[in-house]
């Protein structure tokens, strides 16, 4: 039976609703141990005390996923559902104290803990389908929009607006690629989408756009899939445009609340808000914004980070417009899919969804990555399309010879592999930790390389937590500022140098976990932060995984070739036990 | 020098060891197939027939089993630039490629103003690895030949929708896997063996199965990992009685090996020498006093369903059911008749994905109410996980006879059901495997996810145990 698009996104909405109730099920189900081991859960966690409203818990190895905001429930790990309800809170290594938050929307729920006792704590999982499947069913009901993405759609542009906007974007010190795609993106009468490759001025080019849209009158939906992005859209706006009337709906996170409160966006409720009729940007994560109410329509929507997007998720916000532009680049982070029976057609993004079917402008110009580094990345995830701008072309890396890691850190190899083979089968590696926190302690003290000016990027959150430890305790100067992360939190930035850690170092252990440490996206995104040094941290044995998956081989069998491409410094006889 | 060919590519993705002995070994040192075995290879055979009868092929003519003549056959039907090749002969000193097809493309070449890329018929449902991978061995000795690298290779799938794929995807691996299997025919010492879930069905788990069971191989240990088994020998703890007593003084002595692994592998190690599973004690919330065990039986070839089963209550003298579908039969129908035999809102419990696959696949499509889909409860995972078994466990059958230490093949192996079915008594074949399947899950509920928790075990003494394999 051949499926139509509107039953194939209804049918992996449903699969992925069904696949995330299971997973939790599934997992609720096991003895403590194998939670523990699978990183969803902490045992013998001891309750200290509770401090300012938080629970501190002294918990010695935390080698969990979780991560702060994480949904939880302590308890003694049999009886799960009678567990108190917290909210994942920091988790200082150095101390070994984990502390959780109350749960703002678990109201009326008394914890009690025992100072001293021993607890197991768990996931808690949150259910948020929300109004997608309305979604779908309203684009398919909605002709032009069913046509758009079916891939039926004729793209057109009026001529004297893309005239008139190539004049415009020229005129703001723009390259040439992005001065196309920008009056592209103003003259369409539908949709446009514009590709931006790292360091390639995606965001600043979207918020040229939306500026002189908004300045001419338009009133403009600005949506992500985080809040994250849709404030750092708002921000670069703002640079843009001092003056613009910018909201916010709803909640984004502290820092971000004051950050966009001083730069002079307004923040409201979605239910409750008033908004002007033209001349405004108005941005919002894809469900707040499904929850404005009918009336409100857009000129225009726009999508940055759209590559991130998976297709239902947009239609709330392709609902509310007829014209949409989409920011993005589907070989950067993939969006979140939880499903083992995707649907390949439909589980990807918007932005890639409608790349097949309207192609789009690509931004081949970085003004992040030196030559060196922009070579690797181009030519590994990009078929050699994108190259470096003058003025980051020759960049290097403070370099002062002498020390244990020169042959590493030589500025001549901008890209290198730091073998370490190991043969860790789960998420963390000492034996990476342990290079990479000598490595940094060298790049600060004797390069003289800032801390804020390093990234530290693992795939895996046990493995982040453990170089965040490893790291801290040498003491480094201004250590603070140091970036160390999963690469999905580090998107969007950009650091001098950057050092990632593979951590899997059994390839057979990688078959069930379907290669996610080799996936070439997030290699992509995690490498391309680098403005003049990339460092990848790996065991010889991660490369040497072949998935029993097709996608998985595919992506097994790029790293082999970026593998093959990279000058490599062995340092195994100093970190792995033998 | 024996010729690496494309079945090696397909056994090396499988298990290094198996490639290894397909290398070294004549093929009478291999298990005899089963008559099931048999009956899968001639549907195999039968599907690349009828596939390719639809086609104009020719095929290169040469005595039995002499591929240089095979080669010279071939070459001059790749010059002669004819459309379709069948059974080609692609041979060079050390590699020998029998792809299925060859399929012309415009494009100059070595051979003329044409070119071939590579296509195998495979009777799957979906594009696998190692299928994948001798496409890339095959394209790859094709590129020698006609001096140049086609962009693309196909599967044909069993629904007969052909796959392409761009061969610089995989191609990286492919050149890696040559690589190992010239590496593993040079010298077989590096291919040690390593339990895992395809050892049962191997036509080498004579020889593998012993060895380690001899050697007291880490690998038999239930959780055990390559790259946890690697670590541990190298802090010179190489036998399952070496783990069962390994108290490791910190995390460099344990080569830096999660605390938790190395206590659950050293408890699984434990239940080894004690010949019995270890059971855990699980959450409390997971307890299905009252429940059914819904099973089927099914044609994986064909994509259909032979027979469901249901056992009611979970227990070896609970009310047993079956259905038979014909072929061609309402498959939903069976399964809500049976059903109806069974409380409303009663957990369906199940071993493994065959059944939700089932039910996604034919849901949808049906809007169904997916109120039967939240009653299924799989007892995979949970039966693996809720006890450290004696030995590596991977599906029903292991734990059938490392739990219970029964026969899980008493009633016949479940991939023979499609054979039966042309039997007269397959009624009665289909009817005893399903209940036999059934009431081994019902004890397994009651050992392992019923069973009082076993207390931590002390490095006690181990009793001497025989490796039940």
């Amino acid at each position: 039976m051949q499926l139509s698009l509107e039953q194939r996104l209804l049918r992996f909405l449903a699969r992925e609703e069904r696949d995330e109730q299971r997973q939790s099920r599934e997992l609720r189900a096991q003895p403590v141990a194998q939670r523990v081991i699978e990183g969803e859960c902490i045992e013998n966690a001891a309750f200290v005390a509770e401090r300012d409203g938080s629970f501190h818990f002294a918990v010695a190895d935390n080698t969990s996923k979780f991560r702060p905001g994480d949904t939880l429930v302590v308890g003694d790990g049999l009886d799960i559902d009678g567990g108190s309800p917290l909210v994942c809170g920091a988790y200082d290594a150095g101390q070994g104290v984990l502390r959780l938050e109350r749960d703002p929307f678990a109201r009326g729920v008394t914890v009690e803990l025992e100072p001293g006792a021993s607890y197991v704590i768990d996931r808690r999982p949150l259910g948020l389908q929300g109004r997608l499947r309305d979604a779908v069913r309203a684009a398919f009901a909605w002709p032009q929009l069913a046509a758009v993405l079916r891939g039926e759609h004729a793209l057109a542009e009026d001529a004297g607006r893309k005239q008139r906007a190539l004049a415009k974007l020229a005129e703001l010190g723009l390259n040439a690629a992005q001065v196309e795609a920008g009056a592209a993106a103003i003259a369409t009468q539908s949709l446009a989408l514009v590709q931006g490759p790292p360091g390639t001025g995606k965001t600043r080019l979207l918020a040229e756009v939306v500026a002189l849209l908004a300045g001419a009158g338009c009133r403009i939906a600005l949506c992500a899939f985080t809040h994250r992005a849709v404030d750092n859209a708002l921000l670069a706006i703002r640079r843009c445009a001092p003056d613009l009337p910018l909201v916010k709906l709803n909640s984004s996170s502290g820092d971000s609340r004051e950050l966009l409160r001083d730069s002079g966006v307004q923040l409201v409720d979605a239910r409750r808000a008033r908004l002007p009729d033209k001349g405004v940007v108005v941005g919002s994560t894809c469900f707040q914004l499904a929850k404005l109410g009918d009336k409100e329509q857009f000129h225009l929507t726009v999508f940055d980070e759209s590559g991130q997007l998976p297709v239902p998720h947009a239609l709330p916000g392709m609902l509310r417009a007829q014209r949409w532009l989409f920011f993005g680049d589907h070989r950067q982070l993939p969006p979140v899919v939880t499903t083992s029976h995707a649907d390949p057609e439909v589980a990807v993004s918007i932005f890639e969804l409608l790349h097949r079917h309207y192609g789009s402008h690509l931004l081949d110009t970085t003004y992040r990555m030196n030559r060196g580094v922009c070579s690797v990345v181009s030519e590994t995830f990009y078929e050699g399309r994108v190259h470096a701008a003058e003025v980051a072309a020759a960049r290097v890396m403070p370099f002062n010879a002498g020390g244990r890691f020169d042959e590493v850190l030589a500025p001549q190899v901008p890209v290198v592999w730091l073998r370490v083979d190991h043969r860790q089968p789960g998420q963390r590696s000492s034996e990476e930790a342990n290079a990479i926190a000598e490595l940094v302690d060298e790049l600060v003290r004797r390069h003289g390389v800032a801390p804020k000016d390093i990234a530290v990027i693992a795939p895996f959150r046990a493995q982040v937590r453990l170089l965040r430890s490893s790291i801290e305790q040498r003491s480094l100067p201004h250590g603070e500022d140091l970036v160390v992360d999963t690469v999905e939190r580090i998107q969007g930035q950009e650091r001098e140098v950057v050092v990632v850690s593979l951590t899997a170092g059994d390839p057979h252990a990688s078959r069930g976990r379907g290669a996610f440490h080799l996936s070439l996206n997030r290699l992509n995104v995690a490498l391309s932060r680098a403005r003049t040094k990339a460092v990848l941290v790996a065991s010889a044995h991660a490369f040497s995984a072949l998935p029993h998956d097709p996608e998985g081989l595919r992506m097994a069998s790029r790293c082999k070739e970026l593998r093959d491409r990279l000058p490599s410094v062995d340092l195994t006889r100093l970190y792995v036990v033998s | 020098m024996r010729r690496i060919t494309g079945t090696h590519v397909y056994s090396y993705v499988k298990c290094p060891r198996l490639a290894a002995l397909d290398l070294h070994l004549p093929r009478s040192e291999r298990r005899p197939s089963t008559e099931w075995e048999e009956f899968a290879a001639r549907r195999g055979r039968d599907f690349e027939d009828q596939f390719v009868a639809g086609l104009p092929i020719v095929a290169p003519s040469y005595p039995e089993r002499d591929f240089e003549a095979g080669a010279v056959a071939t070459r001059a039907l790749l010059t002669a630039g004819q459309e379709w090749i069948h059974q080609a002969v692609l041979l060079t000193e050390d590699r020998l490629g029998l792809p299925d097809l060859l399929r012309r493309l415009p494009g100059g070449s070595d051979l003329g103003e044409h070119h071939y890329e590579v296509i195998d018929v495979k009777t799957s449902g979906r594009p696998r690895s190692d299928q994948i991978l001798q496409v890339v061995f095959y394209t790859r000795l094709l590129a020698e030949l006609q001096g140049r690298m086609p962009t693309h290779g196909a599967l044909v799938l069993k629904d007969g929708r052909e796959e392409r794929f761009a061969i610089a995807d995989y191609e990286a691996a492919g050149r890696e896997v040559e690589a190992a299997l010239r590496r593993l025919r040079d010298d077989m010492t590096g291919a040690r063996p390593f339990l895992q879930s395809g050892c049962s069905g191997c036509y080498h788990d004579v020889r593998c199965l012993p060895e380690m069971t001899a050697a007291q191989d880490l690998s038999l240990v239930h959780g055990m990992s390559h790259g946890a088994k690697a670590i541990l020998e190298d802090l010179g703890c190489r036998t399952i009685a070496d783990l069962a007593t390994f108290h490791p003084d910190g995390a460099r002595h344990r080569g830096n090996l999660e605390a938790a692994l190395v206590r659950r592998l050293r408890r699984g190690a434990q239940a080894y020498l004690l010949g019995k599973p270890l059971v855990e004690e699980r959450p409390r919330h997971d307890r299905f006093a009252d429940a059914a065990l819904v099973h089927l039986l099914t044609d994986a070839y064909a994509g259909r369903v032979l027979a469901f089963g249901v056992l009611h209550p979970v227990r070896e003298d609970g009310a047993f059911a079956w259905q038979r579908v014909p072929e061609g039969g309402d498959e939903w129908q069976a399964l809500k008749q049976l059903l109806a035999e069974v409380p409303d809102r009663c957990p369906l419990l199940h071993f493994g994905g065959a059944l939700p696959r089932w039910y996604a696949e034919h849901a949808f499509e049906r809007q169904a109410d997916t109120s039967l889909e939240a009653r299924f409860v799989d007892l995979d995972k949970r039966l693996h996980h809720a006890a450290v078994h004696p030995r590596a466990v991977f599906g029903l059958a292991d734990l059938v006879r490392h739990a219970l230490g029964r026969d899980p093949l008493r009633a016949g192996h479940a991939g023979a059901a499609a054979m039966w079915t042309a039997l007269p008594d397959a009624d009665e074949r289909l009817r005893r495997k399903l209940l036999a399947d059934l009431q081994d899950l019902a004890a397994l509920k009651a050992e392992i996810l019923d069973g009082h928790p076993h207390p931590e075990v002390h490095d006690a003494p181990p009793p001497a145990v025989a490796e039940s394999s």
